[in-house]
């Protein structure tokens, strides 16, 4: 008898649970295909978000729903909000939710958010677990250290808060941005094409085989190639370790040293005089000619106004006379004020960092 | 009669067997010859074996040959100090990983598993990630790297002058340490940035890459100063296998020796490990390698452990660098990968128990 009410109550509840998914995805609810394509049922209205990965937080200001943020993940905190701390004085006040892939649940069940938006998911698990835990729907959302999946990535996160306008007119602004160097870059033949070495992570021989930005500013990536995924680490194992004298065999015309600019430990990250200094460097073109320069690359993901400054920035460096009449300055400041709503960062920025500064 | 007979037979064996040892120390040192012969004619840059030794000899001759500026920079500036820091190192690891084992009367006794690869880790790892520690700029993580681990052997030393210098009292104080150094560390990449977090792994995997020769100097400086010490002790060594009474009876100060080599060795290897970072399983596997083959009397195992721990170094260093050329595998990771299979063959051969 006992076992009869027992699978009566089990099949009951089997199916109240049931009918909520249904009902959930029926009325109210929309079905998101997320960036590692998962589909989430996210809710229509979202007024509450808690956000993981830098990158996603970022996006959200960016379309101007920072006061949806009930919640960030800690290296949204150190990324952003301490970074740009005059301009997010309220950041600091945003509970922390831990890390990225192994956040602190409880917390975030107790903030009550309508969506969680996750990073590049390592393990590809990690948000799915986190969802199931929460109950909460969790969407990944990352660049991938491509244009197309940053694109990807704005449209959405547009999509889950509702900012779907915003974030179609965000995209277009900076498509536009990008289609004007790329305009110039076309017209380059390949023989005046500028061999460019990135030294990134902190390190003279570690170097992304992939840059983006870097093609589209009409540079060759002088690691290129390496082939992806042949060593090398980190997601989609785009960089590598690879000797000095490696580098000396390329010959690169531009050295750019990745600094991100983050306010702890400048010490350890390469520097200028260290590429100049290195003695299997000086008789590279870049060396000889005094084209090593500092670049923003990455601090915890891509910074978006960064990332599309960093285009035009590598443009201007690379092509000096047919990039005349780009004033990297004051686009960069356009660039930062759509995202960010203020003017006067990127100056701050490149001055901290020691970005070239034209005339 | 017949008894002096059987005494100059024993005697007889004993000199093969002192031959036996030398021509292997004289082979090793061959082959270690014949192999850094080849590894400074490998490289990606387009510089041909005559070239390559035309610039080595164009120093030393210049009216007599005559080489690229490009040469040059390639085997002065990056081939060689990488590879006479593979011999230096290799030789230095061989080394203290032969007398650790020695004095503490244990074959799993390393830098490794005493803390003060921990230790440099440590250091290395709270100036990579906090910016914090001894030394500026550019010898930040150098000077921090080299200040942990000898304060790890300190801690260790210490600790003996509490307690009796015993064997058990020093690994165990070391297995300890490293666990604390390690729980540290691990503490600091949870907290830190991504890219920090992969700087300290970085680190920890060892490269030979960075070496300068103004790094080489300080590191053949320490080593000139402190292996003789070490060597000078061989003796000490040998009568210590015997046991600590039997060598106190015969006149050796057995916790004084104990204290002695273990600081020796800590600072050659402190000053090795700050600037290459962790480089493991050489000071573990190459004593063993010179005892299953010449047994260990140390006047022999010592130089002999030194070059073998070299040679493991400079091959695997060549290997890390061909293997996935133009991507460096990290040479901690290969040392292990090339050592690992020659020592299981080496222990399932041999003949006789040596702790």
């Amino acid at each position: 008898m006992k076992k009869v009410i027992n699978s009566v109550i089990f099949a009951a509840t089997f199916l109240f649970i049931n009918f909520s998914i249904v009902n959930l995805t029926a009325a109210g609810y929309t079905i998101v295909v997320d960036q590692v394509g998962r589909k989430v049922a996210v809710p229509d209205k979202v007024e509450r978000v808690v956000s993981l990965s830098p990158e996603g937080t970022r996006v959200v200001i960016a379309l101007g729903a920072a006061d949806k943020l009930v919640g960030v993940g800690s290296y949204s905190q150190r990324a952003i909000f301490s970074q740009y701390s005059e301009v997010f004085p309220w950041g600091k006040k945003l509970p922390d939710v831990g890390k990225l892939t192994g956040p602190n649940m409880e917390l975030i069940v107790s903030l009550n958010p309508d969506v969680i938006l996750g990073g590049w998911s390592y393990p590809p698990e990690a948000t799915s677990l986190i969802q199931e835990k929460t109950g909460i729907p969790a969407v990944c959302v990352y660049t991938n250290k491509t244009i197309e999946d940053t694109f990807k990535e704005i449209e959405t996160i547009g999509k889950i808060i509702g900012k779907e306008k915003e974030a179609k007119k965000l995209i277009a602004y900076l498509d536009k941005k990008i289609a004007k160097v790329k305009e110039v870059v076309l017209q380059i033949p390949e023989s005046e094409k500028r061999k460019v070495y990135l030294s990134f992570w902190g390190e003279v021989t570690k170097t992304p085989v992939l840059y983006e930005p870097v093609d589209i500013a009409g540079g060759i990536n002088a690691a290129s190639s390496v082939a992806r995924g042949a060593g090398g680490w980190g997601k989609g194992r785009w960089g590598a370790k690879v000797s000095t004298e490696q580098i000396l065999d390329w010959n690169p015309d531009v050295i750019l040293v990745h600094r991100s600019g983050s306010k702890k430990a400048p010490k350890a990250s390469v520097s200028i005089e260290q590429i100049i200094s290195e003695p299997a460097l000086k008789l590279t073109n870049a060396v000889k000619n005094g084209r090593v320069y500092y670049t923003p690359g990455m601090i915890c993901g891509w910074d978006h106004p960064r990332l599309f400054t960093e285009i035009l920035y590598m443009a201007k460096l690379f092509y000096p006379d047919r990039f005349k009449d780009l004033d990297v300055a004051k686009e960069a400041d356009k660039i930062f004020k759509k995202f960010y709503g203020v003017g006067g960062l990127w100056e701050k920025l490149s001055k901290r960092c020691g970005y070239y500064e034209w005339e | 009669m017949q008894i002096s007979g059987k005494g100059s037979q024993k005697r007889e064996e004993y000199r093969k067997f002192v031959g036996r040892k030398i021509f292997f120390i004289f082979s090793l040192l061959f082959v270690i010859l014949f192999l850094v012969g080849i590894a400074t004619t490998l490289g990606p840059a387009d510089i041909t074996i005559l070239e390559s030794y035309a610039t080595i000899l164009h120093k030393f001759f210049p009216s007599h040959f005559y080489v690229s500026e490009l040469a040059t920079t390639v085997i002065w500036d990056i081939r060689l100090p990488r590879v006479i820091m593979g011999m230096l190192a290799g030789f230095a690891l061989g080394i203290t990983g032969l007398v650790m084992q020695g004095i503490l009367k244990n074959p799993l006794a390393s830098p490794y598993t005493l803390g003060i690869s921990a230790g440099a880790g440590f250091g290395a790892a709270l100036a990579l990630i906090l910016g914090a520690g001894f030394g500026t700029d550019k010898y930040l993580v150098v000077g921090n790297a080299f200040i942990f681990a000898l304060i790890t052997s300190s801690v260790i030393i210490g600790v003996t002058r509490h307690r009796k210098a015993t064997p058990e009292t020093m690994i165990l104080a070391g297995i300890a340490l490293m666990y604390l150094f390690n729980a540290m560390t691990t503490l600091l990449q949870y907290f830190a940035d991504p890219e920090e977090a992969t700087a300290v792994l970085f680190w920890m995997v060892g490269d030979l890459g960075k070496v300068t020769w103004s790094k080489l100097s300080v590191v053949s400086i320490v080593s000139v100063c402190s292996i003789p010490l070490l060597v000078w002790k061989s003796w000490d060594l040998n009568v210590m296998g015997a046991g600590d009474e039997v060598a106190e009876s015969l006149g050796v100060k057995v916790e004084h020796t104990r204290v002695f080599i273990m600081a020796v060795a800590s600072i050659l290897i402190a000053s090795i490990v700050c600037f290459t970072g962790t480089i493991g399983f050489i000071g573990l596997v190459a004593p063993h390698i010179v005892r299953i083959v010449i047994g260990s009397d140390y006047r022999f195992a010592i130089p002999a452990s030194g070059i073998t721990g070299a040679l493991l170094l400079v091959g695997a260093d060549v290997a890390s660098m061909q293997i996935l050329a133009p991507v460096i595998i990290p040479i901690g990771v290969m040392t292990a990968f090339m050592g690992v299979p020659l020592f299981f063959y080496l222990i399932m051969r041999r003949r006789r128990e040596h702790f």
